[in-house]
């Protein structure tokens, strides 16, 4: 596939803050990428130094080919939500959706007719046609929302670029606009730049995941490799309900058989390659891969914890408890799990499951799982 | 209705009219008083039963009928009225031209520090505080040597000390409400900063653009000592004008009450035409969607 866009060593400082670091990469044509990261990662001014509302201290852009640094907002092709909508309070919904046709740098492009037909075509496929004489605050916050994306639908830029365009719908909404835009991107066949700090959006609709921190880019990948092998602490914390658990634990080395001690417990690392060395290292477990050991069951063996809380949330079950060290342990269960509050029991998970992390780079040195 | 409530709103009546009566009072004065003859006026107990007459105005407008009755002195009072409304409506509208994008700028724009922004906007604020007699006499200097003395140009110029801070600092908070996104919005749909100020802010800013408009031209209309001190002949508004009804031989009250009357109506009939917009434009903020 050709690429759609690239962006080369891109950096952004407000102050002495660096919004953006020296990022790279690059979106394919027809491509669904999500930028992934929590407050303040440098996601939105990504975007915007893309859209060309502000000015990159460094580094350079690509779209199709072209460099497109030197060019103002208004001629870069890009389309862009913003995360409060940006609707021009002023105009009905049918004068917002035909802005961008509009505009004088496409002037001579659309006659009145076609561009009436392209608006009615977008508000059609946002379900929002009957909204068209509507002005912004007479709508609600999910028609606002489709009046921002059919503004952006309307044309036809050479990439999308949407910032947060449903982190402010009610849950069911959401979860309802989630699946209609990846049908909707999908047979529009458009390159999508798509901004969220909700990894679920991530994973449902992305193609390809970036994790941003800091303004850096901590790891690209699709969502199976971003959730599954993780490339480092802050990826595998950032993807995940509750987020991964992290344990101090310590690798051995015995007759060719790795062992990881946590909290003075060893489990067997059969097929660890990849290790390397001995050493401490940070465990990462995720919370629906542990499990409590019956008393009298198995001979498995487990780690003692103290149950601290038990949340019932409806289709699942969230239980804290601590190790002996003090360290907390979350735990995700479908069923209500038989144990009380103040209640000392045993709990274990599979070598298969866990992630080993560097503590000092915190990058990640091996992965259970792996899938694919 | 109970019967406190009854007392109530009895209770509110009476000082809305009380205060309506307070503020009113004197303007009734004046008016009563731009139809009295001399007789009238400067009668020991004031009379509020007189017989009308219009010769106040008449003789307003009337030249030479006045100069007969102050001796020397020439009154041309129409010439003061169109000095005023050519001082005050091209100061108001050079103002705006300069204020609004001014306005803009130190609100949207971009600066190296961000204290230069505060400063900048301080600096024209402080020109509202200082009195203006301070600069008088260096002004006076100045005008002299420029040759701006008793000129349309030098009115209208000093006017936007009074009019341009006034319309940077109210233009100032009308653009911090109108969501910065929403600008960013029509830059990339295709449109250059010149056309969205043009499509998105103007329109969003009229209603508060016209109540500052009529603000500023009632205070440039109002203003006296700058008239007083670099007008001249040819340029001397109503305001500096009216001293003119003041002489060595005479008070012609009832021809300055007429006078003030004349030159108190544009500003009114301004407001009134304007009002909707002032109470919008005055409490901009509900204009977002």
């Amino acid at each position: 596939m050709e690429e759609a866009l690239k962006v080369v060593n891109l950096t952004k400082s407000f102050g002495k803050i660096k919004a953006v670091n020296r990022i790279s990469f690059t979106c394919l044509e027809k491509e669904l990428l999500v930028i992934l990261g929590p407050t303040a990662a440098g996601k939105t001014t990504t975007l915007r130094l893309i859209a060309g509302l502000e000015t990159p201290d460094e580094g350079e852009i690509y779209l199709e080919g072209k460099k497109i640094n030197e060019l103002p907002p208004y001629r870069r092709s890009c389309a862009m939500t913003f995360e409060d909508y940006a609707l021009y309070p002023h105009m009905n919904v049918f004068e917002n959706i035909a802005s961008p046709l509009r505009a004088p740098v496409r002037r001579g492009l659309f006659t009145p007719r076609e561009i009436e037909r392209a608006v009615i075509q977008a508000a059609k496929l946002l379900e929002i046609d009957m909204l068209l004489k509507r002005k912004p605050s007479e709508l609600s916050g999910g028609q606002r929302q489709r009046v921002a994306l059919g503004r952006t639908l309307v044309r036809k830029p050479k990439i999308f670029l949407l910032d947060e365009p449903i982190a402010h719908l009610d849950a069911a909404l959401r979860h309802r606009m989630r699946a209609e835009m990846k049908r909707i991107f999908e047979s529009l066949e458009s390159t999508v730049l798509y901004v969220t700090h909700d990894y679920m959006e991530a994973l449902a609709m992305a193609d390809r995941i970036i994790a941003l921190q800091h303004g850096e880019i901590q790891q690209i990948g699709t969502p199976n490799e971003v959730y599954f092998e993780p490339s480092n602490e802050f990826v595998a914390g950032l993807l995940g309900d509750p987020p991964m658990n992290f344990f101090k634990g310590h690798v051995t080395s015995h007759k060719g058989n790795w062992l990881v001690k946590i909290d003075g417990v060893e489990l067997s690392v059969s097929q660890a390659s990849g290790l390397t060395s001995e050493g401490d290292v940070i465990v990462g477990v995720r919370p629906a891969d542990i499990h409590f050991i019956q008393p009298m069951g198995t001979n498995e063996k487990g780690l003692e914890v103290k149950i601290e809380a038990v949340e019932p949330l409806g289709d699942k079950y969230i239980v804290t408890a601590t190790l002996r060290n003090g360290e907390i342990v979350k735990l995700k269960f479908e069923d209500r799990p038989g144990v009380k509050l103040d209640e000392r029991v045993q709990i274990g998970f599979s070598a298969n499951y866990i992630h080993l992390f560097d503590p000092e780079t915190s990058k990640a040195l091996w992965h259970g799982r792996r899938e694919g | 209705m109970g019967k406190t409530e009854g007392l109530y709103k009895l209770g509110v009546y009476l000082g809305l009219v009380i205060i309506a009566i307070y503020i009113l009072f004197p303007m009734i004065w004046i008016l009563s008083l731009s139809f009295k003859v001399p007789q009238d006026i400067t009668c020991a107990i004031p009379k509020f039963v007189f017989k009308p007459t219009l010769d106040n105005y008449k003789s307003l407008f009337l030249i030479g009928s006045l100069s007969k009755s102050v001796g020397a002195t020439t009154l041309n009072f129409p010439r003061y009225f169109l000095n005023s409304l050519i001082i005050s409506g091209f100061g108001t509208l050079l103002s705006l031209i300069v204020g609004i994008p001014a306005g803009y700028v130190l609100t949207r724009g971009r600066f190296k520090k961000e204290s230069t922004r505060e400063n900048i906007a301080f600096t024209l604020l402080s020109f509202w505080f200082g009195p203006e007699m301070a600069i008088l006499l260096p002004l006076y200097k100045i005008y002299r040597v420029l040759g701006l003395m008793d000129s349309y140009l030098g009115l209208i110029l000093l006017y936007q000390l009074i009019g341009v801070p006034f319309i940077v600092w109210l233009s100032r908070s009308y653009f911090l409400d109108i969501p910065v996104s929403i600008e960013d919005a029509s830059l990339v749909d295709g449109y250059t900063r010149w056309q969205t100020f043009w499509r998105i802010d103007f329109p969003l800013l009229k209603p508060g653009i016209a109540a500052t408009a009529v603000l500023t031209f009632i205070f440039e209309w109002n203003n006296f000592i700058f008239a007083l001190v670099v007008g001249g002949r040819h340029t001397m508004p109503v305001t500096a004008g009216a001293l003119g009804f003041i002489s060595y031989e005479a008070v012609l009250w009832g021809q300055m009450a007429g006078a003030i009357i004349i030159s108190a109506l544009p500003e009114i009939i301004l407001a009134i035409a304007v009002q909707k917009y002032m109470t919008r434009g005055l409490t901009f903020g509900a204009v977002r969607g």
